[in-house]
């Protein structure tokens, strides 16, 4: 991709989350790649749904994926160098880097829903409000990466907001 | 015994691995258990088959493509988390450790004690936790990781009939 056109990629997108994480131009050529090795064949891809939808909720994304990436490469990992199987096996082996990326991923976007509606929840009920199952609430809590509280009763209420942000 | 269902995906180098699978639950609903290449899509999908109470048999209704496979539904006798263990490793599902300590199966056990230390100030109960340690404390209460917290009272500063 030129990068005249990862550029105006990356305008996409929320600055200050891109700022925050030192996401370059480079880093959404590498996203890419990294998605296209683990959900090429799925007929869809976190991909198209980060750049389709943009702004704050797409680079949230964004985060996601690089925060991982960037885990597994202080691990040892080469993400680049596996094949789709190799990479989900490395994956399972190395859950923390999963499980940093979900933190970092909701920690941007509580910062991003205090900024924009003054709204504030735990980040674990926002891992809940934010997935249609439970598998990365669970992974995220059983963690030892910290403590945290999950709100039951304003789950909904963040789901909303969510939904407003993906308009946003 | 469970019955369950393999998914395959062809990956860029054309071999078909097996990446999710299906398992029927005792009331006949299913859970689609994947490994973390599919992301928040396997969420996805596992909330749309439950949704639509799809049975094994109908799993194509959902999820099919030129590069994707479903495999015969297999009955399994062996126990079933024994069961779910092995498909687990085989599709490089990542497995789910105790809600307490974090601890998962494949990992030693720990046999090292966890400590808090207990103070009373003001005749008050205060618990602290060492950095390291996978518990949370704060004043009488340790934070478990599932949300809840458990309360210790102190009821008095000596126990009735103790010896001294």
């Amino acid at each position: 991709m030129p990068i005249s056109q990862r550029q105006q990629l990356l305008a996409r997108f929320d600055p200050v989350g891109l700022d925050r994480y030192g996401i370059t131009a480079d880093d959404l050529q590498c996203i890419e790649r990294y998605i296209h090795i683990l959900q090429s064949g799925l007929g869809e891809m976190v991909w198209d749904e980060a750049v389709h939808i943009g702004g704050p909720y797409g680079t949230s994304i964004l985060i996601h994926e690089i925060v991982e990436i960037r885990a597994l490469q202080q691990g040892g990992v080469d993400p680049y160098r596996c094949t789709q199987e190799e990479l989900a096996h490395v994956l399972a082996d190395h859950l923390l880097a999963h499980v940093v990326a979900i933190y970092e991923e909701h920690l941007y976007l509580q910062d991003v829903l205090f900024r924009q509606y003054d709204c504030r929840f735990e980040v674990a009920t926002l891992v809940k409000a934010n997935r249609a199952d439970d598998t990365d609430l669970n992974y995220f809590l059983e963690s030892d990466i910290g403590v945290f509280l999950l709100e039951q009763d304003r789950v909904e209420e963040a789901q909303m907001y969510l939904e407003q942000l993906k308009q946003e | 015994m469970i019955r369950v269902r393999k998914l395959q995906r062809k990956g860029e180098d054309g071999v078909w691995h097996s990446d999710a699978y299906a398992v029927e639950m005792p009331d006949g609903r299913l859970t689609l258990r994947y490994s973390l290449a599919w992301e928040y899509l396997g969420g996805q999908y596992n909330r749309l088959i439950q949704e639509r109470g799809l049975s094994l048999e109908q799993l194509e209704r959902v999820l099919v493509g030129d590069s994707l496979r479903w495999l015969p539904v297999e009955t399994l006798v062996t126990g079933n988390e024994e069961a779910i263990r092995a498909l687990d490793r085989e599709c490089h599902v990542p497995r789910s450790a105790t809600a307490f300590t974090g601890r998962r199966d494949e990992q030693p056990v720990q046999t090292e004690a966890i400590t808090l230390e207990a103070h009373i100030v003001g005749g008050r109960l205060q618990l602290e936790a060492p950095l390291a340690s996978p518990i949370r404390a704060r004043g009488d209460h340790i934070y478990l990781e599932d949300g809840r917290r458990l309360q210790i009272t102190l009821a008095s500063e000596q126990v009735p009939g103790a010896q001294h």
